[in-house]
């Protein structure tokens, strides 16, 4: 039997495709979900070393020095753990950081409607961006050290997570400096920069963001080390991916508005309706 | 570009058991860089010759390209391209990525295939498509994919069977007027398998007529409405929507 062919009733034009980076978001959850799965799959693949060093160390480490060790003791032991593996973390968080710059270029074509090689673009982007990514990386990983000693430090039950709260608050001001270094080729200061104005231009949306790290924290709460690195592994995969290119597509929004409309407008909206109604009119 | 000569083409097949000869003793030649159009009523043998053109299947006879015996040839040495009505794309794939699927096959660095996939996608008028996958283009459109799909690789034999045969009448014209200026730009050899006459004489510049898998008719566009043959007067006879 012939096999029904699916069509549309009328043309594509340019009217069909998204107005703005939100509807734009909607549609790729839509039509392209299957690259939201692979951009998950690289995610977890540049996590393998985070992932590993974390399991070593809770359900290594920790349980072999709960056994081996008397109550005062395992509790010194686990300070000095917690800082030697914020220290093997540091190194951890480098491919992760190095992924995501290479996801970064995937999702920069994917918004603006080009053709992609996924592999060979995602080695393209990770070489590109990693001099952002790497020392956005290690940023990340020495604040998470530093706040680990200010957690041990502060005796106090509920303040010794204030630091943890106030580096998050860091966090959406490296996500968008990654992603302007992802556009531009620009100095480190310059995406910064960037990435200032992206955050201070969409506080609302950075507000809404950061709910996602914040409750990935609250992982940390469950008891059991072996769930809380299954539920790890399933944010890395199946969330990060989703909340990274609406990220993504938020931080180009503003710069359309305001550094591609001024700078680069062949970049503005592209991708989006207005890109081909724009050629339209030019021509 | 190649040109083709079919001497004493034979093609038998089974069918329900029962062997049905499909072409009988076809000799003709199909002239390089131009668009060569294939008539004839339902089972007269057209499609049949473009699968012996294809090398799909064994038949008596022998069928040269440039001189080559066909049947010597590896499919890929002879850089020709085949589109018929249906035209299916890869679902999952994007335009962008169904149109590359052939360049990708011969190894095409990524840039080449950048290039000609954005060239192709203008030259067609699916600049704006490229990112969406094939079920939210219509029809026609879905056609234009197809045809860039056996286009983009430069082919120097481009073999057609009935592409456009479901598409209206507006879009029919579209695409011939496309396959035209391509043919021009490019020079490349084109069989063209239709049965609509007026589609045939707007494009064609070589007219080949069969009748019952043999030979009616072989000549230009003057010869043919010249030929007193039965075949061709009616086929110049019948009733067709004007394009």
């Amino acid at each position: 039997m012939k096999k029904k062919r699916k069509a549309a009733a009328h043309d594509f034009d340019a009217t069909f495709l998204p107005k703005n980076r939100r509807e734009q978001f909607g549609d790729l959850v839509k039509n392209r979900f299957s690259f939201f799965l692979r951009i998950g799959g690289l995610l977890l693949l540049g996590s393998v070393l985070f992932l590993l060093a974390y399991s070593a160390k809770y359900l290594l480490v920790l349980p072999a020095a709960q056994v081996a060790l008397k109550q005062e003791d395992y509790l010194a032991f686990t300070h000095t753990n917690t800082l030697v593996f914020d220290g093997i973390y540091l190194i951890a968080f480098l491919p992760i950081g190095l992924t995501l710059g290479g996801v970064c270029r995937l999702i920069r074509l994917l918004a603006w409607g080009k053709g992609i090689f996924f592999w060979p673009d995602f080695w393209k982007g990770l070489r590109q961006n990693a001099k952002a990514s790497s020392l956005l990386a290690l940023l990340f990983g020495l604040f998470h050290g530093l706040n680990d000693f200010l957690f041990l430090a502060i005796p106090h039950p509920v303040f010794r997570y204030v630091p943890g709260g106030l580096g998050l608050l860091l966090l959406p001001l490296g996500m968008a400096t990654l992603v302007v270094a992802s556009l531009y080729s620009s100095s480190f200061v310059a995406s910064l920069k960037g990435g200032l104005l992206v955050v201070a231009k969409s506080i609302g949306w950075v507000l809404l963001f950061l709910l996602f790290p914040f409750a990935w924290m609250t992982v940390s709460f469950i008891p059991y080390p072996v769930i809380r690195f299954l539920v790890d592994v399933v944010v890395i995969f199946a969330l990060t991916p989703f909340v990274f290119v609406g990220w993504y597509l938020l931080c180009l929004n503003e710069l359309d508005r305001t550094i591609n409309h001024r700078d680069y407008p062949a970049y503005e909206n592209m991708g989006l309706q207005g890109e081909f109604l724009k050629s339209r009119k030019e021509d | 570009m190649p040109e083709i000569e079919i001497s004493h083409l034979g093609v038998t097949y089974l069918h329900r058991k029962k062997e049905t000869t499909a072409i009988r003793d076809l000799s003709l030649r199909i002239p390089n860089e131009k668009i060569s159009v294939v008539l004839g009523a339902s089972g007269s043998g057209k499609t049949t010759l473009l699968m012996a053109i294809l090398n799909r299947f064994a038949f008596d006879g022998e069928i040269r390209s440039d001189g080559v015996d066909i049947e010597t040839m590896e499919l890929g040495q002879r850089n020709l391209a085949y589109v018929s009505q249906t035209f299916d794309l890869y679902p999952h794939f994007t335009i962008y990525d169904n149109l590359a699927f052939p360049l990708k096959t011969i190894g095409a660095s990524h840039e080449e295939i950048d290039e000609r996939v954005l060239e192709m996608a203008d030259f067609l008028g699916l600049r704006v498509c490229l990112s969406r996958k094939p079920k939210d283009l219509s029809v026609g459109q879905q056609q234009r994919v197809s045809l860039g799909r056996a286009l983009i690789k430069r082919p120097s034999l481009l073999l057609l069977d009935e592409p456009f045969s479901n598409l209206d009448v507006a879009f029919r014209q579209k695409m011939l007027h496309l396959l035209r200026d391509y043919q021009i730009s490019s020079q490349i050899t084109i069989v063209y398998v239709t049965h609509q006459i007026k589609d045939a004489l707007w494009v064609g510049d070589h007219f080949i007529v069969l009748e019952q898998g043999t030979l009616a008719f072989e000549g230009d566009k003057n010869a043919l409405f010249a030929s007193p043959n039965r075949s061709v007067r009616s086929l110049l006879e019948a009733e067709e929507e004007p394009i």
